[in-house]
């Protein structure tokens, strides 16, 4: 059976409006040529909630500034000056472009040194900024092989005797809380501590202990109990690629920081053995394999979405409200 | 204009140099920053933030507190007078238009008793100008396209792609709790310094299922009935100048004043630096639904 990954979100939050009608007054003015964005996630939400990568008033800051416990991803952001343009924009060679930079970076093997270029997204906007009125639509590339990634075995939640409190300790100590990579790998050996690396060490971290093999985790903002998160799909692929393995096991890794889940940090976490076909890795080397990953609407189609932000931008409308 | 005075107010006031905590219940910007320490360090879903907006009395690094995405699963009106688990409480001020507090989750465990101390203490506040407040925007709403209507008409996009799931697609669990639990309301909620109350202040942003910001309206439902239009009002965050909804502080060194008293009957003190524990459980009275981090111990 196929692994089905869950979607992302992009949640825009209203700073990040505030801040790109400025950027678009001050600096951008007319020019539609994309610009870099950046936006953050967390991991193991206290209740379940689907996964949202958010867009922060500082999302078009380079670098970003980091946030206690956030992983940072890179996105391309397309704004357009009219909502004929938006209409018009060519999202299907847009959407083509970011794919094959994808591939790119999987096929060199970029994404050892920066594994955060395994979960691209691209916004496209068109900003009315006399009405405050914005509309958007967003993409997450994700590698669609054929055959599909399968699974061996259903996907389970992680159990740890500790409930993952020294392995999220183990990942504290390597990577600080300001700046966790989206992908690194993980060794649970019996007796012993658990062990963390980055990807970029994999052939030294395999070969310290080849009787056990890596889980490769990847930060998940998704909560679904059954289903792995959208960046575990890139992964698979990525895996299968560079390394020519077939079954591996992937984690996705949903820390929680809430107080009262202080004794199982980790107990949402998923453990998820796929298995890739040697067939579909040999299709990939001959063609690039299509991509899919635009974000759906509420009725689960695909088309962009309208935030007014009239209500609290608006100086006509604000002096109305204010008392 | 109520905030442009406030924020001119606000100018002109000497900041509080010295500890009035133990007297009045208010805090120094030292006190404040005391306390988000502690709140940080034993909650790291709660962080400082530097925001665009930089006030010199707190340090640059720590403006504000703020914890965000918190899931918000059902409407206040789905809980209130309808759960066991609710009590009026604070009837004292004979005031016969019955605005007591109710204290929501009463059972909340360590919180419980100082929880009820809150809710004693507390006074209705009337902020009666503001509950004339309509929802703006209403009239203009027609000039708004839908936004469905721009469902994808060069067609499909993408193939269909069985590496997908989708709400309430097939899986273990059964498909309509997943979605249910999956889509949610969530808010930011952060913590500023009041320097005219001399007090910390909670402001509130709301997104809904679909991650699009809340109307005041939708944010109201969200808001114990007994708050929302009297204690609850939006002004711009001081941080970033973007409304928000905030519970008005006026009352707030009142309450703490009172358990400071309360627990001082008791044998106990309460320290500064304890401060926004109590603070945090509190605001849950007022915004019962969100379901932010609150249930830690008191012990500090």
């Amino acid at each position: 059976m196929a692994v089905q990954f869950y979607p992302l979100r992009l949640v825009v939050e209203a700073s990040f409006w505030y801040a790109l009608a400025a950027e678009k007054i001050d600096r951008l003015q007319l020019a539609t040529e994309p610009v870099p964005v950046a936006a953050r996630f967390s991991t193991g939400a206290k209740a379940p909630v689907d996964g949202r990568l958010f867009l922060s008033g500082d999302s078009l800051q380079d670098p970003l500034p980091p946030r206690p416990h956030h992983h940072h991803v890179h996105g391309a952001l397309t704004l357009v000056n009219t909502a004929a343009d938006f209409k018009a924009l060519d999202k299907k060679s847009l959407f083509d472009a970011a794919a094959a930079q994808l591939w790119a970076d999987i096929a060199s093997g970029a994404w050892l040194d920066a594994p955060e270029l395994l979960l691209p997204f691209l916004v496209l906007t068109y900003a009315d900024l006399k009405k405050h009125i914005f509309r958007y639509q967003a993409a997450f590339p994700a590698i669609k092989l054929s055959p599909a990634v399968q699974s061996p075995a259903p996907a389970s939640l992680l159990v740890l005797d500790d409930g993952g409190k020294a392995l999220a300790a183990a990942v504290d100590a390597k990577f600080g809380t300001d700046s966790r990579p989206l992908v690194w790998l993980v060794r649970l050996s019996p007796g012993c501590e658990p062990a963390v690396e980055e990807v970029s060490e994999w052939a030294a971290f395999w070969a310290a202990d080849p009787e056990t093999a890596p889980l490769i985790a990847v930060a998940d903002p998704v909560s679904s109990p059954d289903h792995p998160g959208w960046a575990l799909r890139n992964v698979a692929a990525a895996v299968a690629t560079t390394f020519g393995l077939s079954t591996f096991t992937l984690l996705a890794y949903r820390e929680s920081l809430a107080a009262a889940d202080a004794d199982a940090p980790l107990a949402s976490s998923l453990v998820v053995p796929v298995e890739v076909a040697p067939e579909a890795l040999a299709a990939a080397a001959e063609n690039r394999p299509s991509a899919v990953g635009w974000e759906k609407n509420k009725r689960g189609k695909i088309g962009s979405k309208v935030v007014d932000l009239g209500a609290s931008m608006d100086p006509n409308q604000l002096m109305e409200t204010s008392v | 204009m109520a905030s442009m005075f406030k924020r001119m107010r606000e100018s002109v006031m000497p900041t509080l140099k010295e500890t009035r905590f133990q007297e009045k219940g208010v805090l120094t910007p030292e006190e404040f920053v005391a306390a988000g320490d502690m709140l940080v360090y034993k909650c790291p879903t709660w962080s400082w933030e530097s925001g665009s907006t930089v006030r010199a009395f707190l340090p640059e690094d720590k403006q504000f507190l703020i914890t965000r995405n918190v899931p918000c699963r059902e409407r206040v009106a789905a809980i209130e007078y309808f759960d066991d688990n609710d009590e009026l409480v604070a009837m004292d001020d004979g005031d016969d238009e019955g605005d007591g507090w109710v204290a929501t989750h009463m059972d909340m465990g360590a919180g419980g008793e100082q929880l009820a101390a809150i809710a004693d203490a507390m006074q209705p506040v009337s902020v009666p100008a503001v509950a004339s407040m309509e929802c703006s925007g209403s009239d203009s709403d027609s000039d708004i396209p839908d936004m469905d209507d721009f469902d994808d008409d060069d067609n499909v996009l993408e193939d269909d792609d069985d590496a997908t799931a989708v709400f309430g697609g097939a899986g273990p669990s059964s498909g309509m709790e997943e979605a249910n639990i999956l889509m949610t309301r969530t808010y930011d909620v952060s913590i500023t310094y009041d320097k005219y109350y001399q007090t910390p202040r909670v402001w509130l942003f709301g997104y809904d299922e679909t991650g699009q910001p809340l109307s005041q309206e939708q944010i109201f439902e969200d808001i114990s009935q007994d708050h929302a239009k009297k204690t609850v009002t939006f002004e711009p965050h001081p941080h970033s100048g973007i409304p928000h909804a905030s519970i008005h502080p006026c009352k707030h060194s009142n309450v703490m004043k009172k358990i400071i008293d309360n627990l001082g009957l008791s044998g106990q003190t309460l320290r500064a630096d304890q401060y926004m524990f109590l603070f945090v459980k509190f605001i849950s009275t007022i915004i019962p639904t969100i379901d932010y981090d609150h249930t830690f111990d008191m012990e500090g």
